[in-house]
């Protein structure tokens, strides 16, 4: 479905203000070789700032990269932009695409004009939408009148009108509540398993692993991971972590327990974390913490995805070093 | 054609939801226009003429200039907010639809109620046409001229709004290059010497609006390039906002934002 080869891309960033300022290149994608075959879920990873949404407006016509190929649904993206984009869907989470003084229905009829949909395939279209989105409620009601979940489901759809194969969603359940995460993941998934190749860029691990098959993780403008999710997860081992609140420091006894779980305090937050591993297990170091420490408040914590890209970064550097 | 259709249906709906308020608005930006026009009226009450031009003659100009404002602001609230979208990388979005970019900023929204200030415009023409007895022999030319004016504005925007792929911000050389421009063009343009005359003629030619047709028709003129200047500003000025806002699209594809 998607072919990438070679993408180089390097931004000029002026550094300073005035005459004096320098020229500063900065590179977003280095070499980056990936493929995406038809009908998966992608789930695209990495912290702010590592070229992660360079990717996507170069994979969506919307930046032409400095070097290398790309092939995406047959088309060139940015050589045959308008033959392209009519195939492709794409939410952003934070910017729309209806319009802002138009109810929902209006702002779908257009989209269908605009990708000159047949009205009568539109129609069944929008109604299989209004439907699976529920949107009857909200479909007669301005864009800018809308929750931020509301908006959020009425964009997954805005993207949909005109059926493309082919979706990329960037962040689309930034700032949904937990309800409205798992019905759009639901819909997300229905999508897909109906055939629809899916590109979702998220910093929502959980998200990666109800949805996604394979990910994809980048860091400083490189691919450091490309497999299923299970590799991911065997890749970096990072373990997960038990965290108490403390309402008071721990009796040295206490400390000592902390040290044996070889567990670390953090006296100015009173928080202890100790991990999870193969010897015990999180049940096992709970009922030891309840028993020696102070205890407030306690929760389990899975590693989370800067973690685990950092924990592959390091990785990475010490292979390179070792060969 | 047919998601024009659908956005003025939809646009008509939306904005004349609070009855009132739409009402109240449109009049009162007719009204806004119209208090221009009564600075016109109170100049030419002092002094017979203005550069040789009869008050019916300047409230001609001043008819064609805003009845053409009045009909680029109807589609061209997205290119006037251009900025915005720039900002906002609102942009983005129009760039992953199979459409041109012009054509979906022009689609953003209808803007009704400028149709206040055609209606004003039209009148303010109208009524000066009639009162000099020209009204039945000059009328379709009005009404063209109001048209090409529409698309000279349409070009000028379009190479103003192109100056924010490079800028991002835009909104000050707007205002320098085309809101002053154009107050200029409802008075006969050789009023302010040489030099803004040229300005208006060449460089940012609202003067063909309204100054030199009419100076033709109004029989000011003898020269009938005067009466052709529109024809050729709208003609010429097409090629160059074409290219304008591709070299435009070319640099934001390269650097984004």
């Amino acid at each position: 479905m998607i072919t990438v080869k070679g993408i180089f891309k390097t931004y000029h960033v002026y550094q300073g203000k005035g005459w004096k300022r320098r020229k500063k290149e900065i590179h977003a994608l280095e070499n980056m070789d990936f493929q995406v075959t038809r009908g998966e879920c992608l789930g695209y990873i990495g912290p702010n700032g590592a070229g992660k949404s360079t990717t996507v407006k170069i994979l969506t016509g919307i930046m032409v990269p400095d070097s290398g190929e790309v092939i995406s649904n047959g088309y060139c993206p940015w050589k045959e932009r308008k033959r392209y984009v009519k195939n492709i869907g794409v939410v952003f989470g934070q910017k729309t695409q209806m319009w802002w003084d138009l109810p929902v229905a209006d702002s779908y009829a257009l989209l269908g004009s605009l990708y000159r949909v047949e009205p009568r395939k539109a129609r069944k279209q929008i109604d299989f939408l209004v439907d699976a989105l529920q949107l009857s409620e909200i479909f007669h009601q301005p864009v800018r009148q809308l929750s931020l979940g509301q908006r959020m489901r009425a964009e997954v759809g805005a993207a949909l009108v005109h059926d493309p194969d082919l979706l990329f969603l960037d962040e689309p359940s930034i700032g949904l509540d937990v309800v409205s995460q798992h019905n759009l993941q639901n819909f997300l998934k229905q999508l897909n398993q109906s055939g629809k190749t899916i590109f979702l860029t998220t910093h929502n691990l959980k998200e990666i692993e109800t949805l996604c098959t394979r990910a994809m993780v980048i860091n400083q403008g490189k691919i450091i991971f490309h497999g299923t999710i299970p590799n991911l997860k065997k890749m970096t081992e990072l373990p997960v972590m038990v965290k108490v609140q403390l309402f008071e420091n721990p009796t040295p006894e206490g400390m000592e327990q902390i040290r044996a779980l070889s567990g670390e305090y953090d006296r100015e937050q009173g928080i202890v974390a100790i991990p999870a591993g193969h010897e015990k297990g999180v049940a096992e170091i709970t009922r030891i913490l309840m028993h020696h420490l102070p205890v407030e408040d306690l929760r389990v914590e899975e590693p989370g995805i800067e973690e685990i890209v950092k924990a592959i970064y390091l990785q990475e550097l010490s292979r390179n070093r070792v060969v | 054609m047919g998601v024009f259709l659908t956005l003025v249906r939809a646009s008509w709906r939306a904005q004349t939801h609070y009855r009132f308020n739409f009402f109240f608005t449109t009049v009162s930006s007719g009204l806004a226009m119209f208090s221009d026009f009564l600075l016109i009226w109170w100049l030419l009450m002092n002094f017979p003429s203005l550069g040789g031009w009869k008050l019916e003659e300047v409230a001609c100009i001043f008819g064609i200039v805003n009845c053409s404002w009045g009909l680029f602001r109807v589609i061209g609230v997205g290119l006037k907010n251009f900025q915005e979208f720039m900002l906002s990388g609102r942009f983005d979005v129009l760039l992953v639809r199979p459409a041109s970019t012009v054509l979906q900023l022009l689609l953003h929204r209808f803007d009704l109620k400028s149709l206040g200030g055609v209606v004003q415009g039209l009148g303010i023409g109208f009524v000066a046409l009639t009162s000099m007895g020209l009204l039945g022999q000059l009328w379709p030319w009005f009404l063209l001229l109001c048209l090409l004016g529409a698309i000279i504005t349409l070009e000028i925007n379009i190479i103003l709004a192109a100056i924010a792929f490079w800028t991002i911000r835009n909104e000050e050389i707007v205002v320098l290059a085309f809101y002053a421009t154009r107050t200029a063009s409802e008075y006969p343009a050789h009023i302010f010497g040489p030099f803004l005359k040229n300005l208006l003629t060449f460089a940012i030619p609202l003067a063909t609006i309204g100054y030199f047709p009419l100076g033709y028709l109004l029989g000011k003129m003898q020269n009938p390039v005067a009466l052709l200047s529109p024809f050729l500003a709208a003609g010429g000025l097409f090629p160059i906002s074409f290219v304008i806002w591709k070299m435009g699209m070319h640099h934001y594809s390269s650097t984004g934002t």
